[in-house]
C-alpha cells in the first residue's frame, strides 16, 4: 500500500506541483489549505506524514499542531513543518510537539522527497 | 619684619639716635643737656613703634652716651631715664590705642597718637627729664623752664620724625609713573622752596618777620590730597629741618624772638602743622580707600547681578526645553521636573517629588527600571532605559530616558539631570517598519518557492508528465513569475509614494471621467454589479492617472472581499470631493482594523485571494500625497466604505 500525505498549505501552486511530485514518488495525496480544513481531514482520515505549513489564513500551523496534541494524535502523528522563518527557535517549538523534521522555503523537491521517505519508512 | 632686619633696624637707628641727640644738645640754649629741638624723641618712639618694646635698652644707651658726653654723668641719668620712659610710654599707648604702625591711616587715631604720644607720654618724659637735673644740682627753680622745653622739644621730635619713619618703614616703594614723578618733583621743589622762602628769609616780606608760616600749609594739603601720608610726612620733615636752621639763625617768623623763645615756639608751631597735615592725609587716605571698597562691592555685585540673571536664563530654558527634564539629588531624590514633564502627566510638581514620578510608571516596568536605575546610580554611571508612562489622559506612552550624573560647584558628585522623550511613535513605526519587512520577504518568498519547486519538477521529471501535466506546471511557473513581477512593482511603486512622488500633477479632473475608466479597468466579475452616482460635474484637484489607480484598487478590493453589490458615489462635501466605494459584505474584521492601511495587512480569508496586501497602503500613500484623506467606515446594515476626500476644484 503506498504511504498517504496531508499537504496543508494555502498557496494553490505550491500544491499543485508537490502533489504532483509527491505521486511520481508513489504517495497518495490528500490538501488542506487552511489550518481548520486540515484538522476536519483529519477527523476522518489517517495520513501516515502531514506536511504542514505553519502560516495559514485563520489558525495558523502552531495552533493546528496545539489542537492535535490536546486531541492526543501528537506525537503519534508524523507532522513535518514548512516554514519561511528559520531558526532555532522554530526548530524547538516544532520538537516539543514531537514533530519529525522542519523544512524551511523555499526547499529542493528531492530534500522533500527524500526527507518524507525517511518519516514513513520508520 | 624679620628678627634681623629688626635688629639691623635697630642698631642704625641707635646710631641716628646719637646723632640726633648730638645735633639737639648742640641747639640747646635753656640747659646744655636739654634742647627744645629735639628729633632722637622720634627717633626713639619710631625704634619702639617698628622693633619692640623690649628695644628700650638701645633708647637708654643712646641717651645716656649723647649726654655723657655733653653734661657729665650725673647730668645724663635724668634725660636719660626721661626720653626712655617717653619712648616707653609713648610706644606702648600708641600701640594700645592708636594702631600701632597703622596710626597714620586714620584721622582719628592721627590725632589719638599726638595725645597719647606727643602730650602725655612727653609731659611724662619731661617732667622727669627736668627733676632729675634738679636732683643732679641744678636750681629747684629752673625745673618749670627745663621741663617746658623739654617737653616741646620731644613733642616735636616726636610728632614730626616718628611719622616719617614709621611710614617710610611701612612702604619704601618708591615707583611712580612718570606724570606722577614730575609732579611729585614740583612738590618736594614747592615745599623747599616755601620752607627757604619763609624760614631763610628769601621772601622779602619774610625779612619783615611776619607770621608767614602759614604759606606752608598750602603745599602740605597739595602732598595730602594727591601723595598721601608718607609723602606729607616726609615733606614736614624737609620743612621742620629748613625751619630749624633758619629759626636758629635768627631768621623767618619766629628768629625776631630771643633764641629759647624761638625754638619753642616753632618747636609748637612745627608740631600743629605736623598733626594737621597727617589728620588730613589719613582723611584722605580713608575716604579714597573707602570709595575703593565701594566701587569693589559695586563691582561685586554687579558680577552677582550678572550671575543671577544668567542663572534665571539657565532656568527659564530648562523649564521650557522641548524634552521632558528631570532632577535628582545627590539622595537619588527627585527634587525637579520641568513644564513639558507636568504637562504631559497633568500632575504637579508636589506629586513627582522624591519617587512620586514613580506612581506614573507603568506597573509592569517599574521594577524593571527601578532595579536599572539604582545600578547606574550606584555607579554613577549613565541611566538610560526606555519606559511606559502614563500620559494626562490616562494612556501609557513609551520614553525614552537619558539621563547623566551631575557634579556640584565642589566637584562632588550632585545628582543626575536626565531627559525623556516621548518614543511612542518612532516604537510604533519601527514596528510598522520591522512588520513590513518580515511581510515583504515572506510575500516574496512563496512565489520563490512555487518557482524553485516547479523549475525542478520540470527540469527533472518532464518525461514522466504527462502533456497536460507539463503545459499546467508551465502556467503555474509563468503566474507565480507574473505574481512576483506584480509584487515588485508594487512594492517600487509604494517606495516611490513614500518619498514623496515626484511629478505629480495637480489639475482639476472630473470625478465622472475618472470613475468611468477606474470601472473599465476593474469591472464587476460575474454575478456582481456595480451602481454608479456620480454628478457630472463634479471636479477635484488631483492627478488623473493616480486617481484612477486609488479607485481601481478600492473597486479591486471591493470585487475580491466585499459583497456583491457596489456602490461608486461622489458628493460635495465644503471645499471638498468625497468619493466613497461601498459595498454589502461582511465589513472589516476589528482586529484588521488598527492596521488596516499598513503594508501586507490582510483579512484572515484574504489568502485564499489574489492580491499582495498593497493596495490600500499605496491608496493612502497617494491620497496624503495629493493633499486628501482616506478612511473605512462600517455600512448598515453590513458592509465597507472607503471614503476618499479630495480638495474640490472650482
Amino acid at each position: 500500500l503506498s504511504p498517504s500525505v496531508l499537504l496543508v498549505d494555502d498557496e494553490r501552486a505550491l500544491r499543485t506541483v508537490l502533489r504532483t511530485r509527491l505521486k511520481l514518488a508513489g504517495y497518495r495525496v490528500v490538501e488542506a489549505d487552511t489550518g481548520e480544513d486540515a484538522l476536519e481531514v483529519l477527523e476522518r482520515e489517517q495520513p501516515d506524514v502531514v506536511l504542514l505549513d505553519l502560516r495559514l489564513p485563520g489558525i495558523d500551523g502552531w495552533t493546528v499542531l496545539e489542537h492535535l496534541r490536546s486531541a492526543a494524535r501528537l506525537p503519534g502523528l508524523r507532522v513535518v513543518v514548512v516554514t519561511a522563518h528559520g531558526g532555532p527557535e522554530v526548530a524547538g517549538r516544532a520538537e516539543a510537539f514531537g514533530c519529525r523534521a522542519v523544512l524551511q522555503k523555499p526547499f529542493a523537491l528531492r530534500e522533500l522527497v527524500s526527507t518524507l521517505d525517511q518519516i514513513t519508512r520508520t | 619684619m624679620s628678627k634681623q632686619r629688626r635688629w639691623a633696624a635697630a642698631a642704625l637707628l641707635a646710631l641716628v639716635y646719637v646723632l640726633a641727640a648730638g645735633t639737639g644738645l648742640r641747639l640747646a640754649v635753656v640747659h646744655p643737656a636739654v634742647s627744645a629741638v629735639w628729633p632722637a624723641s622720634g627717633l626713639a618712639l619710631a625704634l619702639l613703634l617698628l622693633c619692640g618694646l623690649r628695644f628700650w635698652p638701645v633708647v637708654l644707651a643712646g641717651a645716656a652716651l649723647a649726654h655723657l658726653g655733653v653734661a657729665g654723668p650725673a647730668l645724663a641719668i635724668g634725660p636719660a631715664a626721661g626720653a626712655t620712659v617717653e619712648a616707653l610710654v609713648g610706644a606702648y599707648l600708641a600701640r594700645r590705642f592708636a594702631g600701632g604702625e597703622a596710626t597714620f591711616d586714620r584721622p582719628e587715631r592721627v590725632l589719638s597718637f599726638a595725645v597719647l604720644a606727643g602730650l602725655i607720654a612727653t609731659l611724662l618724659g619731661a617732667g622727669i627729664t627736668a627733676s632729675g637735673l634738679c636732683l643732679a644740682g641744678v636750681p629747684g627753680s629752673r625745673w618749670a623752664a627745663l621741663a617746658l622745653n623739654a617737653w616741646l622739644g620731644d613733642a616735636a621730635g616726636m610728632l614730626v620724625v616718628a611719622p616719617a619713619l614709621v611710614l617710610w618703614s611701612r612702604d619704601t616703594s618708591l615707583r611712580l609713573e612718570r606724570r606722577r614723578a614730575l609732579e611729585a618733583g614740583l612738590l618736594l621743589g614747592a615745599m623747599a622752596l616755601v620752607g627757604v622762602a619763609v624760614f631763610l628769609g628769601l621772601l622779602p616780606l619774610a625779612r619783615g618777620r611776619y607770621p608767614l608760616e602759614f604759606l606752608c600749609l598750602p603745599v602740605l594739603v597739595w602732598a595730602a590730597f594727591r601723595f598721601g601720608p608718607r609723602a606729607t610726612s616726609t615733606l614736614t620733615l624737609l620743612l621742620s629741618g629748613i625751619a630749624v636752621v633758619g629759626t636758629r639763625r635768627g631768621l623767618g617768623p619766629f628768629g625776631r624772638e630771643e633764641p629759647a623763645a624761638a625754638l619753642l615756639l616753632l618747636a609748637a608751631c612745627l608740631a600743629t602743622i605736623s598733626v594737621m597735615s597727617l589728620a588730613l592725609s589719613a582723611a584722605v587716605l580713608q575716604q579714597r580707600q573707602e570709595h575703593q571698597e565701594v566701587l569693589a562691592a559695586q563691582e561685586r555685585l554687579r558680577a552677582l547681578e550678572r550671575q543671577r540673571a544668567a542663572e534665571e536664563m539657565l532656568a527659564r530654558s530648562l523649564e521650557n526645553f522641548p524634552a521632558m527634564i528631570w532632577r535628582c539629588g545627590a539622595d537619588g531624590n527627585c527634587d525637579y521636573v520641568n513644564r513639558p514633564w507636568l504637562a504631559f502627566t497633568g500632575r504637579n510638581i508636589e506629586q513627582e517629588r522624591g519617587d512620586g514620578w514613580l506612581e506614573a510608571v507603568h506597573p509592569a516596568d517599574q521594577q524593571g527600571s527601578g532595579e536599572a536605575w539604582l545600578e547606574a546610580f550606584g555607579g554613577r554611571q549613565p541611566f538610560e532605559r526606555q519606559y511606559r508612562l502614563r500620559r494626562h489622559d490616562g494612556e501609557y506612552r513609551w520614553v525614552e530616558d537619558h539621563a547623566l550624573p551631575v557634579t556640584g560647584a565642589d566637584g562632588e558628585f550632585a545628582g543626575y539631570i536626565g531627559a525623556c522623550f516621548d518614543v511612542t511613535e518612532r516604537k510604533q513605526h519601527e514596528e510598522v517598519k520591522s512588520r513590513f519587512i518580515a511581510n515583504a520577504a515572506h510575500e516574496l518568498r512563496t512565489p520563490v518557492t512555487a518557482i524553485v519547486a516547479l523549475a525542478d519538477l520540470l527540469g527533472t521529471f518532464r518525461s514522466s508528465l504527462t502533456p497536460e501535466q507539463f503545459a499546467e506546471h508551465c502556467r503555474l511557473l509563468e503566474e507565480q513569475g507574473i505574481r512576483l513581477r506584480r509584487l515588485i512593482s508594487s512594492l517600487l511603486d509604494l517606495s516611490r509614494i513614500e518619498q514623496g512622488l515626484d511629478g505629480l500633477e495637480r489639475r482639476p479632473v472630473r470625478v465622472s471621467w475618472i470613475a468611468q475608466r477606474a470601472l473599465d479597468a476593474a469591472p464587476p466579475p460575474t454575478g456582481a454589479s456595480v451602481r454608479l452616482a456620480v454628478p457630472d460635474e463634479l471636479s477635484v484637484v488631483a492627478d488623473g492617472l493616480r486617481l484612477e489607480q486609488v479607485l481601481v484598487n478600492l473597486l479591486t478590493n471591493a470585487w475580491r472581499y466585499g459583497g456583491s453589490a457596489v456602490t461608486l458615489e461622489a458628493r460635495a462635501c465644503a471645499e471638498d470631493v468625497l468619493l466613497v466605494v461601498g459595498d454589502d459584505g461582511d465589513g472589516v474584521a476589528a482586529e484588521l482594523l488598527p492596521h488596516l492601511f499598513e503594508p501586507f495587512a490582510r483579512g484572515s480569508g484574504a489568502r485564499t485571494v489574489d492580491g499582495c496586501g498593497l493596495g490600500l497602503a499605496i491608496t493612502r500613500g497617494i491620497v496624503q500625497a495629493l493633499g486628501g484623506a482616506v478612511w473605512y467606515e462600517p455600512a448598515t446594515p453590513h458592509g465597507s466604505r472607503f471614503v476618499v476626500r479630495l480638495p474640490r476644484a472650482a
